[in-house]
């Protein structure tokens, strides 16, 4: 290979191409996650891959936003492709979707784009699948959708997968009405986990009794329903939080999902964004969850319509890298591969064969005989086929020999090879 | 179940790191002359793993290591997303801006562009953006007492313990950055799905590591903030 070759054959950083197998069961995953968003009534959206920057950048937290790549057209505005497809999912539901029926219930499925080094699972290009529930601030649209999720991860033939349901209302409530600075240095300890960091920051807040204790102890808030008591007994705000969120579990139990689910009051990332209940989905094998949402029934409004909404991301390379079992299905080898002829019987019937849902591969290098049958076998294909007496009858060739089959016949013993 | 694994920095907080898990009852037969990078516990569902400092957060966080034991230095500088639930009060040292006595007093923020040495380039350069100067870091990766004295750079930032390989090179100490220790860092998802057991090891190790020792500085913790 030349040099230039080499060089022409290079990819960005960031970006993969998939062959074959992979492929295949990529759009399996997508196929798998369309069939079933579809059967619980979810419609799919398909957004534009770039926007205006100023639009997608609405509800992006600053981290995002700078993780967007960004051109100019020639007008010279400033477009950019979509990191997250929420932001453009509650624009179309503000404008065009304005005299839908609420709540409206939407899935995406598509390529994301974020200026970021690339981990396990996730390089700058990447595949999100999501629903969004539209319209309905109820801790059934919230079940609904912690429930599609376990669903999803079910689908996707995900093992032993686990959702950490947190609620952020409950976090907010706490820390309503203290300064930024101090909130935010008391949610990045949280989110750490770190207790003496933690400590720290509410030091530095000046807090102290119970609404203290409660904020120190929400890392390890993590369990059933039994972590919810303290937040219950403290009233108000609070305990209303911690109070919807008890109703959401109840009705996971109903679902049946209860079990993949641990509530977790730690659970304080993306307060910019979300209002009620967050939850990310793990699964031993990955060190970085598989799937992220919650309720933010703030967004929406920001173009005009104020609705409630709730929703989730999930990252489809990295379900299929915890995905059981872990086994490529192999590229579809041709069933048949027919030497190149131009006669309508022969033509016919390798469409009739097609139509059958037979993978029918037709020569078109003029290739006979044995070099023919090596070039099948190359592919994981052993049968060969040629017409004689112009397309009257044909020949199948394997590694025995040939022989002579009616179509008839050929149809006939088709049906008893594997594959 | 597969084992729960630790990663153990190579480099000064070994030892300390080995003695810790051995008061808890553990083998932890891995350094001094082992060969070994991968040890499993004979009589607990554990393995360490051992890994140069700089290694040990990459491998947390991507949940090849369910836990470490890091300096905070080092586990700043790598920025890796991962949760810090327990100090360990051993391994103590300094970041510190230096550099030869006749910079003391010098106000940098009035200066063009400063050079400045060192293996921390990430919190250097947050440093300098807080305080306000336009430096220039010059990333190396050892002897870093050498660059001011042979004009590669104006200052240094680097960690101290006692301050005399500053001294042996006639160089002084301008501002303290943070204070760090050993700390002991978990990966995000094994905290969720390893719960019990994390806790459980945490606790002992919380436990042993004795009423005595000061957990952290409250100024060091501030300039983390």
């Amino acid at each position: 290979m030349t040099e230039r070759q080499t060089l022409r054959g290079h990819l960005p950083h960031g970006v993969q191409e998939l062959f074959q197998g992979e492929a295949a069961r990529r759009r399996q995953a997508e196929a798998a996650l369309r069939d079933l968003f579809s059967r619980w009534a979810y419609g799919e959206l398909i957004p534009p891959t770039f926007e205006y920057d100023d639009t997608l950048a609405v509800g992006a937290g600053p981290e995002l936003r700078q993780a967007m790549y960004r051109f100019f057209d020639r007008e010279g505005q400033t477009l950019a492709l979509r990191a997250d497809f929420t932001t453009q999912v509650a624009r179309m539901a503000a404008t065009k979707l304005f005299d839908q029926p609420l709540p409206l219930r939407c899935f995406y499925i598509g390529s994301v784009f974020r200026y970021e080094e690339p981990q396990v699972g996730r390089q700058r290009e990447f595949t999100q699948a999501g629903v969004e529930l539209i319209g309905a601030n109820t801790p059934a649209a919230d079940a609904e959708v912690v429930a599609l999720a376990a669903a999803a991860l079910e689908a996707l033939e995900v093992r032993d997968f686990q959702i950490n349901l947190g609620q952020m209302a409950l976090f907010r409530a706490l820390t309503a009405d203290l300064p930024p600075d101090d909130l935010e240095r008391i949610r990045q300890a949280t989110d750490q986990r770190n207790p003496a960091r933690l400590r720290l920051a509410l030091d530095a807040a000046g807090l102290a009794g119970p609404r203290r204790a409660l904020l120190a102890g929400l890392p390890d808030l993590i369990g059933s329903l039994e972590v919810l008591q303290e937040a219950m007994a403290f009233g108000g705000a609070v305990a209303e939080a911690a109070e919807r969120l008890a109703q959401v579990y109840r009705l996971l139990e109903a679902h049946g999902v209860a079990g993949h689910v641990i509530l977790d009051l730690g659970e304080v990332r993306g307060m910019d964004y979300y209002t009620g209940i967050t939850f990310r989905g793990v699964a031993p094998g990955l060190g970085w969850p598989l799937l992220s949402g919650g309720r933010y029934d703030e967004l929406i409004g920001q173009f005009g319509r104020p609705l409630a909404a709730v929703g989730f991301g999930l990252g489809i390379e990295r379900a299929l890298l915890v995905q059981t079992p872990q086994a490529q299905p192999p590229w579809p080898a041709p069933h048949l591969v027919v030497q190149g002829c131009d006669h309508p019987a022969c033509l016919g019937l390798v469409r009739r064969l097609r139509q059958e849902g037979y993978r029918i591969e037709m020569d078109v290098l003029g290739r006979q005989g044995e070099e023919l049958l090596a070039h099948a076998r190359r592919q994981g294909c052993r049968h060969v086929l040629r017409c004689q007496d112009d397309g009257r009858s044909w020949l199948l060739g394997d590694e025995k020999g040939e022989r002579a089959v009616t179509a008839h016949r050929l149809l006939e013993e088709m049906k008893t090879w594997n594959g | 179940m597969e084992r729960l694994t630790v990663a153990l920095p190579k480099g000064r907080l070994l030892e300390p790191s080995v003695a810790l898990f051995q008061r808890l009852g553990y083998a932890c037969a891995v350094g001094n002359g082992s060969r070994q990078l991968l040890v499993d516990e004979p009589a607990a569902d554990l393995r360490f793993l051992l890994a140069r400092a700089d290694d040990v957060p990459v491998y947390v966080e991507y949940g090849a290591a369910d836990l470490g034991i890091v300096g905070q230095d080092v586990l700043r500088e790598s920025g890796r997303d991962v949760y810090e639930p327990l100090h360990l009060g051993f391994g103590h040292c300094r970041l510190v801006l230096a550099g030869a006595p006749h910079q003391q007093g010098r106000d940098f923020r009035l200066v063009s562009s400063v050079r400045v040495a060192t293996k921390y380039p990430r919190l250097a350069r947050a440093y300098f953006l807080q305080q306000g100067i336009s430096a220039e870091i010059i990333p190396l990766t050892g002897a870093i007492e050498l660059a001011p004295r042979v004009g590669l750079a104006d200052l240094l930032v680097d960690v101290v313990q006692t301050g005399r390989t500053l001294q042996e090179n006639g160089l002084v100490e301008l501002a303290e950055i943070m204070t760090c220790q050993a700390t002991v860092i978990v990966n995000r998802v094994a905290h969720r799905l390893r719960l019990a057991e994390i806790r459980r090891l945490l606790s002992a190790i919380e436990l042993s590591r004795g009423a005595g020792e000061q957990m952290l500085t409250a100024d060091c913790q501030k300039k983390f903030l």
